[in-house]
């Protein structure tokens, strides 16, 4: 087994540290970008982002640029994307949002068959933990960064759109500007997540922990305070149990996520049932 | 007198077909003015003309004396709008957040709401009558209650005018005396100035002091005398018009002397 204190404890080793530290900024960034978008009824914007970062992966493997570019440059381009054709149908989120998906997977079709073996493809559809680069550590803790101060900085504004985007036009939020940079913010998460979360399951890392987190919360501000914690203990719950048990990690830390939406929807109908038994006792 | 919305010429349609055709008229300062007529009869189209929502084939619209495609003072105008198709009930929001998000522009980005955003929050509410519920979710609130939330939202920025889009659709008829009451108070004891569409011909009787009629492409604002009510509206509607008035209006408005 392994000693607390040992060189071969989980923390001290470099790749999980690594792993951990990508790990925690993608906890922050995946729920709190995710709030939104679930709030914006796009919970499947994060699937057609990600199977078009996949297709990126696959060119940046290709082309020979690291694959966390080619994601991040692919998805920036779908998300604009989706922006656009959007306004083409408006009330019709959906659409924009299938169209750039079968594009994505068309194209990551297309791409892996040219990938050459030895190149692995499939550690970006369920992630790894496994040697990332000090490149990849630096490009990814950068964007995340970013990405993150980007979010704290529009938090009211971004409230106030996906509540009344008409209201917050009038008020003399600048809708239009703010929408262009939450996409990309978007687009930049689910690329940059694709490398240890991977692309098939972070887009449910951007809706489980929102959705767990309005089960309970009651208020804005506590719906994205409980993402990120929920985030965070799927995120570090599961890279660990991925370690010991040597399973792959977005696997993991997806299943985790279910687990604790289920466990919070019980314990939610618990405390209504106790509620109403008070009630009725009360009443009686 | 001073004047708040000017509009002149102006005609608006969807392909070919002209919804508006060259409709000139004037609200001033402290006016209430209740918008009526016919479903068809453009009153939506005018709104959004006058929000900037859509552009105007042809005329020109002056808001507070500025051209609307110049106009930069949209601080200073209200939007109430139907409730039914605005909002999502199940938003995680609260009461006072969602009013206060009114003032995110005047705060700025990067910067969070300090004890003074908090109490013109807490005194919005107080006009309204909801001060008790700034902690509750806006979903859980009636639709009444719902509604007095965004108007305290609008006055929360102290506009100098506001716009109603049928704001009474689906409200029970107490609390929509109530809401009259308040815009009738906010309008004479504040000075703003109302533009309200509604179907309510009533209450728009009682509570403006001019009425818009809507018909025939075009707008014929009338001063709000006993003697329009009965001639006019008729040939507005087609048919007789029987005025109801809400009696209990004022007698149960939310905190009276509040503002």
């Amino acid at each position: 087994m392994f000693g607390i204190f040992g060189e071969d404890f989980i923390l001290n080793l470099g790749f999980m540290q690594r792993a951990y530290f990508i790990g925690l900024l993608i906890a922050i960034m995946a729920p709190a970008i995710g709030v939104i978008v679930v709030l914006r009824r796009q919970s499947m914007i994060g699937d057609s982002l990600a199977h078009t970062s996949l297709a990126g992966v696959a060119f940046g493997l290709i082309a020979g640029i690291n694959p966390i570019v080619g994601a991040t440059l692919f998805s920036i381009t779908a998300a604009l994307g989706i922006e656009k054709i959007r306004r083409a149908f408006p009330k019709y989120a959906e659409v924009s949002i299938a169209v750039i998906m079968s594009t994505g997977i068309g194209l990551a079709g297309i791409l892996s068959g040219y990938v050459k073996s030895g190149f692995s493809l499939s550690s970006y559809l369920f992630g790894s933990i496994i040697a990332i680069s000090d490149f990849e550590l630096l490009i990814i803790g950068v964007l995340s960064i970013v990405v993150i101060a980007t979010f704290a900085a529009l938090f009211k504004e971004l409230f106030f759109i996906t509540f009344d985007e008409e209201a917050a036009r009038l008020a003399g939020v600048p809708v239009k500007i703010i929408n262009f940079i939450f996409a990309v913010l978007t687009a930049v998460t689910i690329a940059v997540s694709s490398r240890i979360v991977g692309t098939l399951v972070i887009s449910s890392l951007l809706v489980l922990p929102p959705a767990s987190a309005m089960q309970v919360a009651k208020s804005f501000k506590q719906t994205i305070v409980y993402s990120l914690l929920y985030g965070i203990f799927s995120i570090v719950t599961g890279l660990t149990l991925s370690f010991y048990l040597d399973m792959v990690p977005g696997g993991t830390i997806v299943l985790i996520s279910v687990i604790c939406l289920v466990l919070t929807l019980v314990y939610k109908n618990l405390l209504k049932g106790l509620i109403v038994k008070k009630t009725l006792v009360k009443a009686n | 007198m001073e004047k708040v919305i000017e509009i002149s010429n102006l005609s608006f349609g969807y392909g070919e077909r002209l919804i508006l055709e060259d409709m000139s008229f004037s609200v001033e300062k402290g006016d209430f003015v209740g918008v009526i007529g016919p479903n068809g009869s453009g009153k939506s189209t005018l709104l959004k003309l006058l929000l900037r929502q859509i552009k105007p084939i042809k005329g020109e619209i002056k808001l507070l004396g500025q051209n609307i495609e110049k106009f930069n003072q949209w601080n200073k105008i209200g939007y109430v709008a139907q409730k039914a198709s605005s909002f999502n009930t199940s938003f995680p929001a609260t009461v006072e957040e969602v009013v206060s998000a009114n003032l995110f522009p005047q705060i700025g980005l990067f910067k969070r709401i300090k004890s003074k955003h908090r109490e013109l929050v807490y005194k919005a509410l107080e006009t309204v009558g909801m001060e008790d519920y700034k902690d509750r979710l806006i979903g859980n609130l009636s639709g009444g209650q719902q509604q007095r939330v965004f108007i305290a939202r609008v006055l929360v920025s102290e506009p100098e005018l506001i716009f109603l889009d049928e704001p009474t659709v689906g409200i029970d008829s107490e609390s929509e005396g109530a809401l009259y009451c308040l815009l009738g108070r906010l309008n004479q004891e504040r000075g703003i100035t109302i533009v309200m569409v509604s179907h309510d011909i009533g209450a728009v009787t009682v509570h403006a002091n001019k009425i818009a009629c809507m018909g025939n492409k075009g707008l014929v604002m009338n001063e709000n005398t006993e003697e329009f009510a009965k001639n006019s509206l008729r040939e507005i509607y087609g048919h007789d018009v029987n005025l109801h008035a809400h009696k209990h209006c004022c007698t149960n408005c939310w905190k009276k002397g509040a503002i």
